[in-house]
Parts: C-alpha cells; sequence; structure tokens
C-alpha cells in the first residue's frame, strides 16, 4: 500500500516537472518577426578585407525579407544570388551581406548597409 | 634549521619591499598608458548618433576584428607577437556623412619592437596581394587593397611607442573615398599618432 502511494506521488511529481519545463520554454523561447539588430563587419578574408554580415536577435527560421528600396528581387544581382539564399552563419544568427553586386553596386549611404532594413522570422530563446 | 626573530623580521620587510617596489612599478606604468578610447578615433565624428557607431574593447577571438585568432592566414611574425597584444580597442560603424564604412583598430603590445615588427608584417603582407602603397606620412603609411567586389579597402598604419593604429576606409576606389581616407587619418585624436 505503501509502495503504491510512493508510485503515484513519483508520477505526480515527474507530470509537475514537466509542466514547469513546457511552461518555461513558453515563457522563454519564442518566434518573432523582427529586424536585423545590427550590422557590421562579420569577418576578416583576406585579413585585411572586411566581409559584413547582419545580426539578429535569434536564430532564422523564415521569410527573411529586404525591407529596402528595389525589396527582395533587388537582391537577385548580388554575387549569392537572392536573399532566401544568403549564407546564414553563427548558429543562423548572423546573414551574410555580399558585397559583390549588392553593397557596392549603388553609392554606399543607401540602405543595403543598414540593420532595420533586412527583416525575417527567427527562434528567439 | 629555526630562524631568529631578526631574521624572519628582515625576511618579511625585505618582502614587503619587494611587493611595494612591484605595485609601485605596475601603478607608475599604468598611469603612463593612455587608455585606448582617448587614442581611437571618437565615435561622434562618424555618426551624428555615437549610438550607431560600434566601440569598446575587443577581445583576440573576436572574429570582427582583423588580428583575430578566428582569421584566417594571418602572417608569421616571429614568437606570434601579431596576436600577442596586451588589449584591443575597436571604433567601427557607417559613416552616413561620408558614404564609407569606417574601422579604427588600436592594438597595444608590450614594446615598441613588438608594434614595428606587426606593422611591417601588415604593410608587407597588404603590398604583396597587389596592395599599393598610396603615401607615407600622416604619422604612418597608407595602403589601398582592391577587395574582392571591386570595393576600396583603404588602411592608414600607425605606429607610435607600444600601440598599433589601424584605420580603414571600405567604399568605392575613387579620389573622392581617398580623400575621406585622409580627412579621417587627420581627425584621429591630436599628438597622439601624428608624428
Amino acid at each position: 500500500m505503501k509502495h503504491k502511494h510512493c508510485r503515484k506521488l513519483f508520477i505526480f511529481v515527474m507530470i509537475v516537472a514537466v509542466l514547469a519545463g513546457t511552461s518555461t520554454l513558453s515563457v522563454f523561447a519564442w518566434y518573432a518577426t523582427v529586424t536585423a539588430s545590427s550590422f557590421g563587419v562579420h569577418h576578416w578574408a583576406p585579413w585585411y578585407e572586411p566581409h559584413y554580415g547582419a545580426t539578429f536577435a535569434g536564430s532564422y527560421v523564415s521569410s527573411i525579407t529586404f525591407l529596402g528600396s528595389g525589396g527582395n528581387s533587388a537582391t537577385c544581382n548580388s554575387s549569392a544570388g537572392c536573399i532566401t539564399g544568403w549564407n546564414w552563419v553563427d548558429n543562423n544568427t548572423v546573414l551574410l551581406i555580399p558585397k559583390g553586386g549588392w553593397l557596392f553596386d549603388q553609392a554606399p549611404w543607401g540602405d543595403r548597409w543598414q540593420a532595420n532594413k533586412y527583416q525575417a522570422e527567427v527562434w528567439i530563446n | 634549521m629555526i630562524c631568529s626573530r631578526r631574521t624572519k623580521t628582515m625576511a618579511i620587510g625585505l618582502t614587503l619591499l619587494m611587493l611595494g617596489i612591484i605595485l609601485a612599478s605596475t601603478l607608475s606604468q599604468a598611469q603612463t598608458e593612455i587608455p585606448l578610447a582617448d587614442l581611437a578615433i571618437q565615435p561622434g565624428i562618424l555618426a551624428d548618433n555615437p549610438e550607431r557607431i560600434k566601440a569598446g574593447m575587443v577581445h583576440v577571438d573576436d572574429p570582427s576584428q582583423p588580428l583575430s585568432r578566428a582569421t584566417a592566414n594571418l602572417p608569421q611574425v616571429k614568437d606570434d607577437l601579431l596576436l600577442n597584444y596586451k588589449e584591443a580597442y575597436r571604433v567601427e560603424g557607417f559613416d552616413e556623412k561620408r558614404g564609407v564604412y569606417v574601422g579604427n583598430y588600436v592594438y597595444r603590445y608590450t614594446d615598441a619592437s613588438q608594434v614595428e615588427a606587426v606593422a611591417q608584417a601588415f604593410l608587407d603582407s597588404v603590398t604583396a596581394h597587389k596592395g599599393e602603397l598610396l603615401s607615407d606620412d600622416l604619422g604612418g603609411k597608407q595602403v589601398l587593397f582592391v577587395g574582392s567586389a571591386g570595393d576600396g579597402i583603404y588602411w592608414h598604419i600607425g605606429v607610435k611607442d607600444n600601440v598599433l593604429m589601424l584605420l580603414m576606409v571600405n567604399g568605392p576606389v575613387s579620389p573622392q573615398t581617398q580623400a575621406v581616407f585622409q580627412d579621417l587619418i587627420k581627425a584621429l585624436p591630436d599628438g597622439i599618432l601624428q608624428q
């Protein structure tokens, strides 16, 4: 009889633990559509040539969008093709921005250099 | 062997004296070293809103600064001097007024001879890969490297005591960009790297 009670208590504790875990996940992780939080040099290759990236607050899920002039279709002349095919690095939190046919395809004071012109749905946790 | 009281007192006294000398030397060194932030270009020069400019100390493992352990194929400098700096500071961002991207990287090494070796290695590396030496005034050497997208990467390599100053301007290859580059070199803090 005592043993049965223990088993029930154990199962109850396990259920509470699982619920608590799920609840924690739902509180601290979520999907969101956000613009990049920063734009800047991501790495150097060779060591005296900068390459740029737009950093997001979470891991890329879908719907990368260029909010600037010409929208996504304007990106397709870049050396990396259209924006949906550009490379994500650092656990999919940084979108590498191609220089060829994009950043240096127009005067660099354009919106292609601005973090808030790159938007995506990301998983934030 | 048991030490006499007098010997013990002398030993303690000597130890305290040595610690005092070491502490005084460290404090004196710290006081004479100008903070790297004061040697770098000021964020307000690059943007009206300085919050849009990244500024702060950087670590040797940070791949977003050139002298990083994460950067591939760094030139070899004797005794791994290149990455052996004591501290590094970066100011970086898009200069809206001038329409170029600017990176200013300031490294403090232990002594001046290290800095000279690193600066020379940097210069040799760029010029060996079709970098063009533009001039050697304004307190350092200026080189232009044409990037993979045909973009101009203008570098100023300056040395002052144990500090290496790297200033990069990335923009179109043009006389206008070069003029902007020279203006920004002149905008570096007075009396620090201008020789």
